[in-house]
């Protein structure tokens, strides 16, 4: 297209023709005071801070709504104009709270900065305010229209970009016109989407997230998704939400993938940190998130595997202790970095608690197996039954870099009475048995000591293996013990007895076996400064309780062998440097469970992820990641009026799995709040070149 | 709650909005003091403003709520300028006619009349005896025929007096509805917006008070109180 030539205060441009003259301005890095003027949004010309005078034009006009024309000549900072502009600022103030300071967009706010820059104060002009109260009856915003200039952004981006349609300009008993929602309704009488575009669009502190919705975050994109910020891997959720919402299920897989190597394990048994955080929960439930990764994973044709980024062959090598989550991924991106990885599993299964710790009805194997095989397809060696006793001959091996991520695979055993007797086992050992298929490992009566959820994996797999009476112990009461809702539930469902408020005092036996757990009750407990336990008896309340088989499910610890030489902290945790490199070594480096003590398998990978990361910079790469798995598709800014959007309640999946239409319904309910990080967030005059 | 209808000047004609205002206008030609009537027309117009420009929204409301202010007593010196100012950028900077028109009307408001705008501010008058913090209602006491008829009908109660009595009127209590003024068949009832004239002190009976009688009781109550 032919450009055409202007001149703005004596800047001669070669502009497009049909532009604004305040966006050929502030293009060319040339400030024009504008605050209902957005990026983003249509041009209404209100707030009338925008004017300019053009030679032989006549008449001011708002340079937002005047487009260029080819010689025009424009004059923005006349007297004329900049007492016109701090006259509507003027205006605008009489009629808005004046204390800046305890504002909840002080020093972030457009108006405040224009305050600034038209050095305006209101004291000519008669205080206006419409007193109103704050409005917090929705369960996301807080609506303080004292602090509203009318500018009309958010009306805007409510009707033309979301087209909602939510919010207009509305006359008061008093006839006046103020910003409001439609017909002084409640928003969700107006069919609100919740999207945050408004908030998101307004210059002032008159729309704000409620407080706790968003932890701040100092990157933005990752504030105002919650969901993705709370995932330790940051999986990109309303992605792949949207992505199986539209029935693209290829793109919603890859998505996934494009952060974690065991996306199905992840639908079966993720602790869903997402869920917790998502908004949604504000208005019903939150999303069901992971439930919406499984579809995802049960639906992967490995379309996204042509995309899978694989660097040259550097010719280094590493070495990975432990096939866990944690070491796998690690292992995964480190060849795709390409490096030659090999991981060392002592067991005979790869996989760390993915295949041996975490029971099969909650996880199946194939999920977990096939994923294992994808990281080999990708050229991963996994030796199993290779326990690594001496770093020093790994290191002989020649490789170049060590990767310790041995899990916390150690169970602890109380130092009680009897503790030894050979039918009482630690949890982690006991779950490994089951997994590899010791079935011998049961009697008739079984106790688990311990209230966690680890316990209750033992105590249901016990029932599978066909124990007649189970029993969990614990110190706790039921409401304080840790183990998730969903589990107490399901286990007692299945038939497992509850005792809580107990204290074990030693398990008594006969010859080399167990045969009960002699307890006393317990009234209270506490903690004292030193961190100890502190007990409180319930008197002659000693009893025992009969067991064949005990297992002890009070945690586990990382088992580091003799040999290894590498610094420990507290809990036999492996001490790094910022969770990755071991303090004093520069060719180990530790991840996972091994480094912070058993967390959870997406904090594993996304461990995996960072040590294949910093490990990568260390041989001498950039260390870059990151994977692109499918094209990306520009949501839609539009969503549209939705009767029963707000209604629609989780569809808690009875199933195995969703199916199609089950799925679309649950992912219809996401708020999209991605969305909003596509909206352009608008320069402050500081930043133009030209002020 | 559903919110009024708001008028859309955006979307009618220059003619349709210039009727509009000139019909509010001729409403208020005849009020004789130009910041009442001003105050008067803004207050209409502002209610009619589509609101989302803001200058017209602000400015409207700004040029009602000061000219108000003015009327009351409690006008300040530069309260001329920002009129003056507002109603300019009105009629220049306006998104439609609807706020260009009415700041026409305003400027031409305070650039004619812009020297009874500061006795207003200045020295509390309104000539025209509108601006009703600014006048005070008494009774003539030589017109008074002792009739007894404002005595009634004044609703404050602030007129006392009797049958054959000249009647006074208390400045303190008196709204200015002017109901008095209507029932004084004699026509004693007077409004001023300069000082009152000495007046009796007490209802005396009709006859009894000639203008410099009075003054002479009054300074002779003076003197006497000053020799005691
Ligand atoms: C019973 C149980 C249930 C759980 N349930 C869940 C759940 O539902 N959801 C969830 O998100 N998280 C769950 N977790 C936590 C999660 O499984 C772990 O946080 C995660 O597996 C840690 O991964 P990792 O790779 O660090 O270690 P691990 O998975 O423990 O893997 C470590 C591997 O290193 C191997 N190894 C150790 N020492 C050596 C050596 N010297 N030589 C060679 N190999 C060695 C081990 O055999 C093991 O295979 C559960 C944990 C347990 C114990
Ligand atoms: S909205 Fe902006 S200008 Fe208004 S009080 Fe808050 S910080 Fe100050
Ligand atoms: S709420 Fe914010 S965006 Fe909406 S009109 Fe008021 S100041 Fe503008
Ligand atoms: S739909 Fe979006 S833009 Fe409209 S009011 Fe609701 S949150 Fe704001
Ligand atoms: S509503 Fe959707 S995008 Fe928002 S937090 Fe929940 S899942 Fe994430
Ligand atoms: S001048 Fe502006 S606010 Fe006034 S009626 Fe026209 S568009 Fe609406
Ligand atoms: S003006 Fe009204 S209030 Fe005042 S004295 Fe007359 S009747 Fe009474």
């Amino acid at each position: 297209m032919e450009k055409i030539s202007i001149t703005i205060d004596g800047y001669s441009l070669e502009v497009d023709p049909g532009k604004s003259i305040l966006n050929a301005a502030l293009e060319a890095d040339l400030y024009i005071p504008h605050l209902c003027h957005h990026p983003d949004l249509p041009d209404v010309g209100e707030c009338r801070l925008c004017v300019v005078e053009i030679e032989g034009g006549g008449e001011i006009r708002t340079s937002c709504k005047t487009q260029v024309e080819d010689g025009m000549v424009i004059h923005t900072k006349t007297e004329k104009l900049n007492a016109m502009r701090r006259l509507s600022m003027e205006l605008m103030l009489a009629n808005h709270v004046d204390d800046c300071t305890t504002c909840p967009k002080y020093l972030k706010c457009e108006l405040q900065s224009l305050i600034q820059y038209l050095e305006v104060s209101t004291s000519r002009l008669r205080r206006t305010l419409n007193s109103v109260p704050v409005n917090t009856s929705n369960p996301l915003f807080v609506r303080d229209l004292n602090r509203c200039v009318s500018c009309g952004r958010c009306v805007r981006a409510c009707k033309e970009l979301r087209g909602v349609d939510v919010l207009d300009y509305q006359m008061t008993e008093d006839d006046r016109v103020m910003v409001d929602i439609k017909n002084h309704h409640s928003m969700e009488e107006e069919h609100c989407r919740f999207c945050g575009a408004c908030v998101e669009v307004c210059p002032t502190g008159a729309l704000q997230d409620k407080e706790g919705v968003l932890k701040p975050n100092l990157n933005w994109d990752l504030e105002l998704v919650p969901c993705k910020a709370e995932c330790p891997a940051h999986t990109d959720v309303p992605r792949y939400i949207r992505a199986i919402k539209e029935g693209r299920y290829q793109d919603a897989i890859a998505i996934i993938r494009e952060k974690a190597p065991f996306p199905h394990s992840l639908g079966y048994v993720c602790m869903a940190f997402c869920e917790s955080v998502c908004r949604r929960k504000e208005i019903n439930q939150s999303l069901s998130i992971r439930e919406l990764k499984k579809f995802a994973a049960d639906k992967d044709e490995g379309l996204w595997r042509e995309r899978a980024n694989f660097k040259p062959k550097t010719g280094k090598r590493v070495a990975v202790i432990g096939s866990g989550p944690a070491g796998l991924t690690a292992a995964y991106y480190l060849t795709k970095l390409g490096h030659e990885v090999t991981v060392f599993e002592r067991l005979p299964v790869a996989g760390g608690m993915l295949t041996t710790g975490i029971p099969k009805y909650r996880l199946p194997r194939e999920a977990v197996q096939e994923e294992i095989s994808e990281i080999i397809r990708a050229g991963v060696t996994i030796l199993t039954n290779t326990p690594i006793e001496s770093l020093t001959d790994l290191k002989a091996k020649g490789f170049d870099k060590i990767l310790l991520a041995v899990g916390a695979g150690k169970g602890n055993r109380l130092p009680i009475e009897g503790a030894d007797y050979n039918n009482v086992y630690e949890n982690i050992d006991f779950l490994k048995g089951v997994s590899l298929g010791s079935s011998e490992l049961v009697g008739d009566r079984v106790v688990v000591l311990g209230g966690g959820n680890v316990a209750f994996d033992c105590a249901r797999s016990a029932i599978r293996l066909g124990a007649k009476e189970v029993v969990i112990a614990c110190l706790e009461t039921r409401e304080a013990m840790t183990a998730s809702e969903d589990e107490i539930l399901e286990g007692l469902k299945e038939g497992v007895k509850l005792l809580n408020g107990r204290t074990f005092l030693r398990i008594e036996g006969l010859n080399d076996k167990g045969t009960g757990v002699r307890c006393q009750e317990v009234s209270s407990f506490t903690f004292d400064e030193s961190g100890k336990l502190q007990l409180i008896l319930k008197p002659d309340s000693e009893h025992v309780i009969k067991a064949d088989t005990i297992i002890f499910a009070a945690g586990q610890k990382p088992e580091i062998p003799q040999d290894w030489d590498v610094p420990v902290k507290r809990g036999n945790l492996i001490a790094t440097e910022n969770e990755i490199k071991v303090i004093g070594r520069n060719d180990l480096f530790a991840a996972g469970d091994a480094v912070y003590g058993t967390h959870s398998v997406i904090q594993a990978i996304a461990a995996g992820r960072k040590a294949a990361s910093v490990i990568g910079q260390e041989l001498n790469g950039d260390g870059d990641i990151e994977d692109k798995l499918t094209n990306d598709v520009i949501p839609s800014q539009y969503l549209g009026r939705e009767e029963g959007f707000l209604e629609a309640n989780r569809n808690e999946c009875m199933d195995d799995c969703y199916n199609d239409s089950s799925a679309c319904g649950e992912a219809g309910r996401c708020l999209q709040c991605d969305l909003r990080t596509q909206i352009t967030r608008p320069k402050l005059w500081i930043h133009y070149k030209i002020k | 709650m559903i919110g009024k209808e708001r008028d859309r000047w955006k979307e009618k004609s220059v003619d349709q909005i210039k009727d509009f205002i000139s019909n509010v206008y001729e409403g208020e030609v005849k009020n004789p003091c130009p910041v009442d009537r001003l105050k008067a027309l803004s207050d209409t117009l502002r209610r009619k403003s589509c609101g989302e420009c803001v200058i017209c929204r602000e400015g409207i409301l700004q040029l009602s709520v000061l000219t108000e202010s003015i009327t009351l007593g409690s006008g300040r010196d530069g309260d001329i300028d920002v009129i003056s100012e507002i109603s300019e950028d009105m009629s220049i900077g306006s998104a439609c006619d609807y706020g260009r028109e009415v700041g026409r009307i305003a400027k031409k408001i305070i650039d004619d009349e812009r020297e009874q705008f500061e006795r207003h501010i200045k020295r509390k008058r309104c000539d025209a005896l509108v601006c009703k913090k600014f006048i005070t209602y008494y009774v003539a006491p030589e017109t008074c025929n002792g009739c007894n008829q404002c005595l009634e009908t004044c609703e404050p109660r602030s007129i006392r007096g009797g049958e054959g009595l000249i009647h006074i009127i208390n400045p303190d209590s008196c709204t200015r509805c002017g109901d008095c003024v209507m029932a004084c068949k004699p026509g004693a009832i007077l409004k001023t917006s300069a000082s009152v004239p000495n007046l009796p002190k007490e209802p005396v009976p009709v006859g009894s008070a000639q203008l410099d009688s009075i003054q002479g009781s009054l300074m002779s109550q003076k003197r006497r109180r000053r020799s005691e």
